[in-house]
């Protein structure tokens, strides 16, 4: 029994690992950013939108919790957008385009999902095309935006969360010095503010682990892990039209 | 069991990361490396690695904490939200109920049987902001409600399942408001750590 998973990205990238054990997985969930083009009239960070991927659904049990309702529900690209309001005042709200395979999400400061249009700008302006393998985001407008993929993360069950990282965000997280030596490449490990984490790396790709808080003994499950990885890649979208 | 080393301290002895100079060699590639030494009057004969120092992670154990974030609430018109840098969305779920009990507060990992089924876990999303966990927004216009306020924000994130399946997933933020001291001029402001 083996494990061999695959994520494309928002950006068409494609995030992927492989092991020689047969690994329990959640579907993959993302964040990825809409960056606009930068205008010098407003604080760089200011034109970049934050969304979330993850399976179709998830934001069902998520809008329960926030109590919020859908107030608004509109067809595009083969799915729809809902908007979703709370009915506690001042918890945030939350919208999404929800198509076969996935939701894309943002949450709403709760003034904004009060105001129909303005619940609309996370998502406004873009295309989705989504399938088993992901969901592709693209600006439906030619505005300057672009889109990038900063996680692609799966929870392993009996070891913990896996974060597939882009090669550019990945290498700033690998010292310089080597690590230990597993079959797909290296590991490291690390500590800081009692919070403990693995970081992995192949030739081409980067990750990182943080154990399940339900371990006795991570460091036995992280080790068990890495010793059956054979495969961790991140190849971009022209990478992988090659 | 594997003698895994230390991301933070190099090992005595230890030699250089063979993957890491690949994956640096394979991502900005040779050509670039010649346009980036020519560029800097470097000499070609260094180690390509070496001419890249913004992307080496510090061999140190980091601060994981950004104690100086630019306050964008008056450009927002009123949207900045709350905990989060990028301005006009809320993008996350932000709340205290998502920070630990520690001193400073950060993102708790810790798991919650809640009953009925459901099980929560929480993870902390190491170098989620800049290669950094954490920011400190420093507000400067005061302590009108609900935003002006210094606030500490720890990225994270939580998967709960129900029943042994997979209820929800994502990213959250832990924010802790930071106790505020009148100055002189008898404004209140966070006093730094």
């Amino acid at each position: 029994m083996s494990t061999e998973a695959r994520f494309m990205g928002a950006d068409g990238s494609v995030f992927a690992f492989a092991s020689t054990q047969n690994l329990d997985l959640d579907p993959w969930d993302s964040s990825i950013a809409v960056t606009g083009a930068l205008d010098g009239r407003s604080p760089d960070r200011a034109s970049i939108r934050q969304l979330h991927v993850a399976r179709r659904g998830n934001y069902d049990p998520i809008m329960e919790r926030l109590h919020a309702e859908p107030t608004q529900r509109l067809s595009a690209y083969g799915g729809e957008i809902v908007v979703a309001s709370s009915s506690l005042k001042g918890v945030q709200g939350v919208v999404f385009w929800r198509g076969p395979h996935h939701d894309v999400a943002s949450y709403l400061p709760y003034s904004m999902s009060m105001v129909p249009t303005e619940a609309l700008r996370p998502l406004a302006g873009l295309e989705f095309a989504d399938s088993a393998d992901g969901v592709v985001v693209r600006p439906a407008v030619h505005l300057g935006e672009t889109v990038s993929v900063l996680s692609a993360s799966t929870h392993i069950d009996g070891v913990g969360m896996l974060d597939l990282l882009p090669p550019e965000r990945g290498i700033s997280f690998l010292p310089s010095w080597a690590g230990a030596a597993v079959p797909v490449g290296e590991v490291w490990h690390t500590e800081v503010n009692e919070s403990e984490y693995y970081i992995l790396a192949s030739d081409q790709g980067v990750a990182l682990l943080t154990p399940s808080p339900r371990l006795v003994n991570a460091r036995e499950s992280v080790e068990n892990f890495v010793s059956g990885l054979t495969a961790l890649s991140v190849q971009s979208e022209k990478e992988v039209s090659v | 069991m594997i003698p895994i080393p230390s991301a933070d301290i190099a090992p005595a002895g230890a030699s250089r990361s063979r993957v890491r100079v690949s994956l640096v060699s394979s991502t900005f590639g040779r050509r670039q490396f010649v346009r980036l030494a020519s560029a800097g009057g470097i000499a070609l004969g260094m180690s390509a690695v070496g001419l890249l120092p913004k992307f080496a992670r510090v061999a140190h154990a980091e601060p994981e904490t950004h104690n100086h974030c630019d306050d964008y609430s008056s450009w927002d018109n009123g949207y900045w939200g709350a905990c989060n840098p990028l301005a006009s969305s809320g993008t996350v779920k932000i709340d205290n109920f998502y920070c630990n009990n520690g001193t400073p507060r950060y993102h708790r990992i810790d798991t919650v049987f809640e009953g009925h089924g459901i099980v929560t876990d929480y993870f902390r999303r190491h170098g989620s902001c800049k290669n950094k966990n954490t920011w400190i927004w420093r507000i400067k216009q005061g302590n009108n409600p609900p935003n002006y306020r210094d606030r500490r924000c720890s990225d994270g994130r939580y998967r709960t399942e129900k029943d042994g399946v997979l209820d929800s997933a994502g990213p959250t933020v832990c924010q802790d408001l930071l106790p505020e001291t009148a100055t002189e001029s008898g404004q209140n402001i966070t006093p730094d750590p």
